[in-house]
């Protein structure tokens, strides 16, 4: 058994109740909607009243009473991309520095295990844990958009949509990690700075609609990059933007392994 | 002295931000089947220098080889031939003995087929429960298997027995006797006097980061002071025998005395030819005192 697999077997419980969780929540978002449809008559006078800078925290369309717009606001633009990064800053933060704490980390590397190979184990073991709950939820997600029926909506965007979420809490995951790695941030550390710039990002990133110099500095954070209404209307999957998310997560990961393979144990 | 499998060479190590080196210059040799006892007090230096031979941290200069590999750039390989058992061992709580002891040998495969089962069956190790349910003693033991079960060409242990029953001692006694049979050295830290004493060949003293002094046991012996609890027929004579160089006398009371001498013997055999001695016992030589005297040397 390698550092891959005792991994991924010591988080399995842990990858099953992720994945009942945020397919819980899917599911029920996907359920409510055609009580939801039925309301919205009502809702619109409403939501008339909300003024455009607290729409745009909510969602990246203005109509948030058609189908494209309910799952939005409802689901893909905040809280699912929300769901995985805590989800992947909470491994990141943990699969080395949880080692590490415990003192464990000493007994792998006592082993002929090279930093590299030991750090490139647990990233790889924490981003098949957020594939596999991602994927599942994508799929989850796809079926029930068929099922339910959400009129310009396509299924193959509600995947995609979900594959962009993992992407992006993939780069705070990996941010976390990086942290841990170099050794200076304990893992209460990595968990606050991954979230707060993760909340920073998406915060900053829904309010350069209203605040017109944030146009420009919002450009370097991920979430400005991420356009589910888009994808839910298209079906098709932003490939640059996705590579470019992918990319940064790798150059996290490269430079982890610089830190790490030259730093103290502590 | 036969093949080198430990050397360091001037080893030095500061920590980020201290102001004092944690290590001075270590330079010692251990040779094949050599058993070397590293004594110091606390924060003397005996675990920077294990942790700087394990490549868990780097060196501030100088150099060290295990079975001619340097340390940093061969650190991999070295760990092909390197047992390690830390001080305070740590194990995953929720894998059961079992679990532990796979997934140790997946990460270094173990040369004897059934080495590992024979181990658990000589330390009495239950490999199935949980290592977080059980007792100190006995993760220590799953500790020291994991340290041994790919009978590595270099042992690496720091306060071995900790938490051992005097039964799985001698097990341990044991098992290093056999290790060194079969060309091994050990590198054993400990605060366990009576221990290395027993177990190694050599022993150096670390003093705040510095290596005080490397002595064999048989020039332990033969340099320590001596000794010897005495009994007389008449009322023991204290004043003459104060009178002694380089004698001390430790405990007395009418007919007994407890005397050490250092160096030379015979003014003492003299002194004691004029009286009625009616017992004379010498006592092992006590490492213990022997520290405390490096020590105090060191503190004066």
């Amino acid at each position: 058994m390698g550092i891959f697999t005792t991994e991924l077997k010591a988080r399995k419980w842990s990858a099953v109740r992720w994945t009942i969780g945020i397919g819980a929540f899917i599911a029920l978002i996907f359920a409510i909607y055609p009580s939801f449809r039925d309301s919205s008559a009502q809702l619109d006078k409403s939501l008339q009243n909300i003024p455009d800078a607290a729409c745009n925290l909510f969602t990246d369309t203005s109509d948030f009473l058609s189908p494209v717009g309910y799952l939005s606001s409802q689901c893909y633009y905040l809280l699912v991309p929300l769901l995985f990064s805590f989800l992947a800053i909470g491994l990141g933060s943990s699969l080395l520095a949880r080692e590490e704490q415990n003192k464990t980390l000493e007994l792998l590397l006592a082993r002929p295990v090279s930093r590299t190979r030991l750090l490139l184990s647990k990233a790889a073991a924490g981003t098949s844990i957020l594939l596999i709950v991602g994927l599942v939820t994508a799929v989850l997600g796809a079926i029930l958009c068929n099922l339910v029926g959400f009129p310009g909506v396509k299924a193959l965007g509600v995947f995609y949509v979900t594959i962009m979420c993992l992407d992006f809490a993939l780069l705070f995951g990996a941010l976390s990690f990086t942290l841990t790695a170099m050794g200076r941030f304990g893992r209460g550390a990595a968990i606050g700075i991954s979230t707060l710039l993760a909340l920073a990002s998406y915060i900053f990133s829904s309010l350069d609609k209203t605040v017109h110099w944030l146009l420009w500095p919002v450009r370097v954070l991920p979430f400005h990059y991420y356009h589910p209404a888009d994808m839910l209307r298209s079906g098709t999957l932003s490939g640059y933007e996705a590579a470019g998310m992918l990319a940064v997560s790798v150059v996290l990961l490269l430079l982890a392994i610089a830190v790490f393979r030259r730093r103290d144990i502590e | 002295m036969a093949d080198k499998q430990i050397t360091l060479n001037r080893l030095s190590k500061r920590y980020h931000g201290a102001k004092t080196d944690s290590l001075h210059g270590v330079s010692l040799e251990v040779a094949a089947g050599e058993v070397y006892g590293f004594l110091g007090a606390n924060g003397a230096g005996k675990s920077t220098t294990i942790r700087t031979l394990l490549n868990f941290i780097e060196p501030t200069s100088g150099s060290a080889r295990i079975c001619g590999l340097d340390i940093v750039k061969d650190s991999v390989e070295v760990k092909r031939h390197v047992g390690y058992l830390a001080g305070e061992v740590a194990l995953y709580s929720r894998m059961t003995g079992k679990d532990f002891l796979n997934y140790m040998a997946g990460l270094q495969p173990v040369k004897t087929k059934g080495y590992t089962a024979e181990l658990v069956k000589r330390f009495q190790a239950d490999p199935t429960k949980p290592l977080g349910n059980l007792s100190k003693g006995n993760r220590q033991k799953f500790g020291l298997i994991q340290a041994v079960m790919h009978e590595p060409d270099v042992l690496i242990l720091d306060e071995p027995t900790s938490g051992l029953d005097p039964l799985m001692q001698e097990e341990f006694y044991k098992l290093i006797r056999e290790s060194k049979q079969r060309g091994a050295s050990v590198f054993v830290s400990s605060h366990n006097f009576a221990e290395v004493q027993r177990m190694c060949d050599r022993i150096g003293f670390i003093r705040e980061g510095r290596l005080v002094a490397e002595q064999t046991l048989a020039d332990l012996a033969a340099k320590a002071a001596h000794t010897f609890t005495l009994t007389f027929a008449d009322s023991a004579p204290l004043a003459e025998l104060k009178r002694l160089a380089r004698a001390s006398i430790t405990a007395h009371d009418e007919h007994h005395l407890t005397i050490s001498v250092e160096g030379e013997l015979s003014p003492l055999f003299r002194l004691l030819g004029a009286h009625h001695v009616t017992r004379l016992e010498q006592q092992d030589v006590n490492l213990e005192e022997e520290f405390m005297r490096f020590y105090q040397k060191g503190n004066a």
